[in-house]
């Protein structure tokens, strides 16, 4: 992680916020929040229902302003009425349900949509619409479809094709699993994935399932109360199990069997967090008893 | 309970080749929880609407407490017996007071107000969210709005529940509280429940798993039985439990694992008997 002054993107101070404020009905969801998010990042932010993880994405486009503090993108601040429109084609926000807010008669025109209110002319518009849908992997038939005639996944791949035909600096998503099969989110987040791997845009998602977030965040920020509580890289924060078990969150199965294995094996390392990494964790001492074996 | 005889449907927009339900045929005995998984597209909503009449098939037979769902008279009696809650908490909620929406499902039924009250009461009671009963339903979260449709149906007292991916719009803990009811009724009153899934986690305490793909069931069995067979549930684009995946790709490498397991506990004694 680059994370150099020059490459901070967006940078989020003592940020508070409440919501329907002055009314008994009062809730504070942010409370003294402080971040920075670098280029190129992929951060993935947990944390139980009602920790304030969604409203903390809201204030990253200036959908939702603070209360108190401020958050600078590319060092402008959100509040700042000018830069709506510039704020909102750097940081690409992608809502839990995008896609059930498919409108338009065909794929092609509801992936259009943000180019033509962008005003970029016609022979431009076409190209984009062609290099993102390949971007996430829909056909030029699934593009001349109704968005009602798509799958889950795919409506879920053109919500954010709408969002990347834009080209974002900053890919936000609330949730992107949400309603999806395992089919499909699998493929959604090998998606998200070479969208990072390639630089199109640094990642920051909001996710339920650790192992998800295991298997492909880099860095991991968690909530609790509408505090930043832990903040760290994956193996920073889901080699504190301790504290994530007190938070009332997970570690993926696969790290708790490694952590039982570890009490009879103490040679091995139990800051396994994905499958593939456990196996090699195993086939790596299933070797070495086999070689000291032969030298009995 | 529910006898379902080698049935087929295809939608009619769509060609005759493509059945969504293409030969299907299952036993449902009564007090049992199942669970369907499969993936979006497999055809196990399109079952899930046939069982209690909602759509009819094209070929073979339903049989609910023995009414055939073909007959129009066993409509009304059917879906009595048989309650359904669907995947959005908001497409489902018809009256604005939580009292309001459970009480019209006895309305219907032209119970008398002293009876429709005690079924309101009573079901809000089983259900735990008697605390509701008086709230608006638009200022209730997810969790609850599903948990108010299922005291709906409970209210005309049901002998099965189908959720219909009722938890696919809930978060972890709206997921958590409409499962536990979910276990209570089918433990406490015997109520059978048919979970339509595509989480695996939903179908891990079910007392039988069915696995639809492509408009067929490919597998069935205990939860165990059918999590271990690994290469078909890949094949329906469905997930397994890490400690099953885990132990399945070291046998893949040449390791020798006799039994798959979905347990936690289990495959850590698996894997430290590997390493001794």
């Amino acid at each position: 992680m680059n994370t150099d002054d020059t490459n901070k993107i967006i940078s989020l101070k003592n940020v508070s916020y409440t919501y329907a404020k002055n009314t008994p009905f009062a809730k504070k969801a942010l409370d003294d929040i402080n971040l920075d998010f670098y280029s190129n990042e992929y951060t993935a932010i947990i944390g139980a229902t009602g920790s304030g993880k969604s409203t903390l994405i809201q204030h990253l486009n200036g959908l939702l302003k603070p209360d108190q503090g401020e958050v600078l993108v590319n060092g402008i601040d959100t509040k700042d009425k000018k830069s709506q429109k510039d704020l909102r084609k750097k940081v690409g926000l992608v809502f839990q349900y995008a896609q059930y807010q498919l409108f338009e008669e065909t794929v092609y025109k509801d992936i259009e949509f943000g180019l033509i209110k962008r005003n970029i002319p016609e022979d431009q518009r076409k190209q984009r619409v062609l290099d993102t849908a390949k971007m996430v992997g829909l056909t030029q038939e699934n593009l001349n479809a109704s968005p009602y005639d798509l799958s889950g996944g795919q409506k879920k791949r053109a919500a954010i094709a709408g969002i990347l035909v834009l080209k974002p600096e900053i890919l936000v998503l609330d949730e992107p699993a949400a309603g999806l099969d395992p089919e499909g989110t699998r493929e959604l987040f090998s998606i998200i994935q070479n969208l990072h791997d390639n630089k199109e845009c640094t990642v920051i998602l909001v996710a339920h399932s650790m192992e998800l977030v295991a298997q492909y965040a880099k860095r991991v920020i968690v909530l609790h109360d509408s505090k930043v509580v832990m903040d760290g890289t994956r193996d920073e924060v889901f080699g504190n199990v301790e504290q994530l078990t007190k938070l009332g969150l997970d570690v993926p199965e696969v790290t708790k069997i490694m952590i039982k294995l570890k009490i009879s094996h103490p040679e091995l390392n139990d800051h396994i967090y994905t499958v593939s990494d456990a196996k090699e964790e195993i086939l790596k001492h299933i070797n070495l008893t086999k070689k000291s074996n032969q030298f009995k | 309970m529910i006898e379902v005889k080698d049935i087929h449907y295809a939608y009619k927009t769509q060609p005759e080749t493509t059945k969504a339900v293409s030969g299907i045929s299952l036993y449902i005995s009564k007090g049992r929880y199942i669970a369907i998984l499969g993936r979006n597209g497999s055809g196990k909503s399109t079952l899930a609407r046939m069982l209690n009449a909602l759509i009819l098939p094209d070929m073979g037979d339903i049989i609910v407490l023995g009414m055939n769902t073909k007959e129009k008279v066993n409509e009304l009696p059917i879906r009595k017996k048989v309650g359904m809650i669907f995947q959005d908490p908001d497409n489902q909620i018809v009256g604005t007071r939580v009292l309001e929406d459970v009480a019209f499902g006895p309305e219907n039924l032209g119970y008398e107000r002293e009876k429709i009250i005690q079924a309101v009461d009573n079901a809000l009671n089983q259900i735990g969210i008697s605390e509701l009963r008086e709230r608006a339903v638009h200022t209730l979260s997810g969790g609850q709005k599903q948990r108010v449709a299922i005291a709906g149906v409970l209210a005309m007292k049901p002998a099965c529940i189908i959720l219909d991916e009722s938890t696919s719009m809930l978060d972890p803990k709206g997921q958590a509280e409409l499962l536990a009811v979910t276990e209570k009724l089918n433990k406490e009153e015997g109520i059978s429940i048919i979970n339509i899934t595509h989480n695996m986690d939903e179908a891990k305490f079910a007392d039988e798993v069915y696995v639809m793909h492509k408009g067929t069931i490919t597998l069935s069995g205990t939860p165990s039985e059918v999590f271990t067979n690994v290469d078909k549930m890949i094949e329906a684009g469905l997930d397994v439990p890490q400690a099953t995946k885990l132990l399945y790709e070291l046998e893949k490498e040449g390791i020798e694992i006799k039994n798959l397991t979905i347990d936690e506990d289990e495959a850590a004694d698996i894997l430290g008997r590997l390493l001794k």
